[in-house]
């Protein structure tokens, strides 16, 4: 068998290779640039790389670092973050024309809390612009192509994020999940994407698109690759009133937890509009899993069905707002004009593409006079439905089994003019967001026409410990 | 049922310019959406309350002190004299 690269292993193995002194730190980077000069040109995961910085940082860890014993979990691991992701002097851009210039001043809490843990951000990924799709084509720096098969997009919103893990282009990455961002491209791309829950994650830096709904997330190779990320980037931050104030566990994985577990399977999941190839794949690891773990139940989620509604009039709400910013007066593009309301309004109609207008526009007369209450305000009722669903439901059971999505990836413009279709794409990752818990999904087994799959496991609010020792599980199960 | 007419008066409220084909092609884009998005209508909802958010935020409160921090008017990009610089308001 061919040694993999060292860009291949896991955050623990490589980690463990340093501590044992069979690695220097330079050698993972350089491992990892190499495979970025080797793969992106094709498939366009970043937007910017910060090579040289990398490679600095990584000689003086090789030079500084004496004690290996006590050496941090994410020490010299190179991870990627989302360039709607705040990282300090580097450019933030978003995917969008309007911001394609723009150098944040500050980090990211989520950011400034994996350097203190020791990780090298490696570069910026690419997005769907301001994070508001499902395929990473509406980048204003291009789309990015699935590492798996080129001809097919890698979900998204955190395409790119997820695209440079599968290629190992990164050990690890930071996305965002407002909607699924982050689970929906682990999912089309093979890898495991953690939504934390929302408030356990700081906000801060993370740059607002639907701030009720908006949580920073963690992509890897493996669900314990996500919990190491989880644990650095999680905990109360003064800059975020809405993260919770309580301590954070650090979490080990361990599958062998899910003997004690109740596991929930709702009735409503294998309805019309899933894949039948996906719904064979997730049917056949639920049978699996029943091997270790005797205690499998049905539950109903029976206003899930309205989940995509309420969802995108939410977000779409949210964003009209949050996008109110960007109108060329104090950063970011400016199309000049000789008067200030055609500033505004040119600035907006050159800087975001169609897809954010589009938002935007919904958003803004969701928000109307006369149309609130018929809109917005409607959604919020069934938001709490949606809530009351999963309460009720986690009563019964430690954890809920479902597809991440109900289609499998499609090809680069397939899409791209019919975003309802886009939108229902999203039926099953939505839930978590709009209830505020915790989700994940994990590859499962390969469809019969080799498509990957990916299987989401949703806990309660701050539950990552019992999901993530689920999907260690399921992939155990699927090795 | 939106009409162009509705969706350019929306445009100007969210200060986007649109152009003429833009504003006509997302009016049936739209006009498809918000149609899918009326099934939550017909829910019975008398006794929901709107849920505004996962989490029941408290406002901190912090000692006021200063705290170092640059000045806002170092990240403009569109300064002159330390002034944001705009065309002019009034005529």
């Amino acid at each position: 068998m061919i040694n993999p690269d060292l860009c291949d292993l896991t955050i623990s193995v490589l980690h463990n290779k340093i501590k044992n002194r069979e690695i220097k730190f330079s050698d993972i980077i350089f491992s990892v640039i190499k495979r970025v000069k080797s793969e992106d040109q094709k498939i366009n995961g970043y937007i910017s790389i910060f090579e040289e910085d990398a490679i600095n940082q990584a000689v003086d860890l090789d030079k500084t670092i004496k004690n290996f014993e006590q050496l941090k979990p994410l020490s010299g691991i190179p991870i990627a973050v989302k360039d709607n992701i705040c990282v300090k002097d580097k450019l933030t851009t978003c995917g969008s024309k309007i911001l394609a210039n723009f150098i944040s001043p500050y980090d990211a809490t989520a950011v400034a809390k994996l350097k203190v843990a020791g990780a090298i951000i490696i570069g910026k990924t690419n997005l769907d612009e301001f994070a508001m799709g499902s395929s990473t084509e509406t980048s204003y720096f291009g789309p990015t192509s699935n590492p798996i098969d080129n001809r097919y997009v890698p979900g998204g919103s955190s395409g790119g994020s997820a695209a440079v893990v599968k290629y190992s282009g990164a050990i690890g990455a930071l996305g965002s999940d407002t909607g699924g961002s982050v689970r929906h491209p682990a999912a089309f791309c093979g890898v495991a994407g953690l939504k934390p829950t929302y408030g356990r994650v700081s906000r801060y830096g993370l740059v607002a698109f639907a701030s009720s709904l908006d949580c920073v997330g963690a992509l890897g190779k493996t669900a314990e690759d996500t919990a190491i990320i989880f644990n650095a980037i999680a905990g109360y931050d003064e800059m975020d009133a809405t993260t919770i104030n309580t301590p954070v566990k650090n979490i080990s994985v361990d599958s062998n937890a899910i003997k004690k577990y109740t596991i929930g399977i709702p009735k409503e999941v294998f309805a019309e509009g899933l894949d039948g190839r996906i719904a064979k794949v997730i049917e056949d690891t639920i049978n699996n899993l029943r091997k270790r773990c005797r205690n499998v139940k049905e539950v109903s989620l029976p206003n899930t069905k309205y989940a995509v509604a309420t969802y995108y009039l939410i977000c779409m709400a949210e964003a009209s707002s949050n996008l109110a910013r960007y109108d060329g007066v104090k950063y970011g593009l400016r199309v000049s004009s000789s008067e200030l309301k055609d500033l505004y309004a040119q600035t907006r109609d050159e800087g975001f593409n169609t897809e954010v207008k589009r938002r935007i526009l919904i958003g803004t007369y969701g928000l109307s006079k006369g149309y609130y209450d018929e809109y917005y305000g409607t959604a919020q009722k069934v938001r709490n439905l949606i809530k009351q669903d999963f309460d009720q439901a986690f009563k019964d059971c430690d954890v809920i089994i479902t597809p991440t999505t109900p289609v499998l990836p499609f090809k680069l413009g397939e899409q791209i003019s019919d975003p309802l279709a886009m939108y229902l794409g999203d039926i099953f990752t939505t839930p978590a967001n709009l209830a505020g818990i915790t989700a994940i999904s994990v590859p499962a087994p390969l469809t019969i026409d080799n498509f990957p799959v990916g299987i989401q496991i949703t806990g309660p609010a701050l539950g990552e410990e019992q999901i993530l020792n689920t999907a260690k599980a399921i992939e155990e199960i699927n090795e | 049922m939106l009409t162009q007419i509705d969706l350019e008066k929306v445009a100007k409220l969210a200060k986007l310019g649109l152009t003429l084909e833009e504003s006509s092609r997302l009016t049936g884009e739209i006009e498809k959406i918000i149609s899918y998005f009326q099934q939550i209508k017909h829910l019975n909802l008398y006794d929901v309350t709107p849920m505004t958010h996962a989490v029941s935020i408290v406002l901190p409160l912090r000692y006021d002190e200063i705290r170092p921090t640059k000045c806002l008017v170092e990240y403009l990009s569109y300064k002159k004299f330390n002034y944001i610089f705009v065309p002019a308001v009034l005529e």
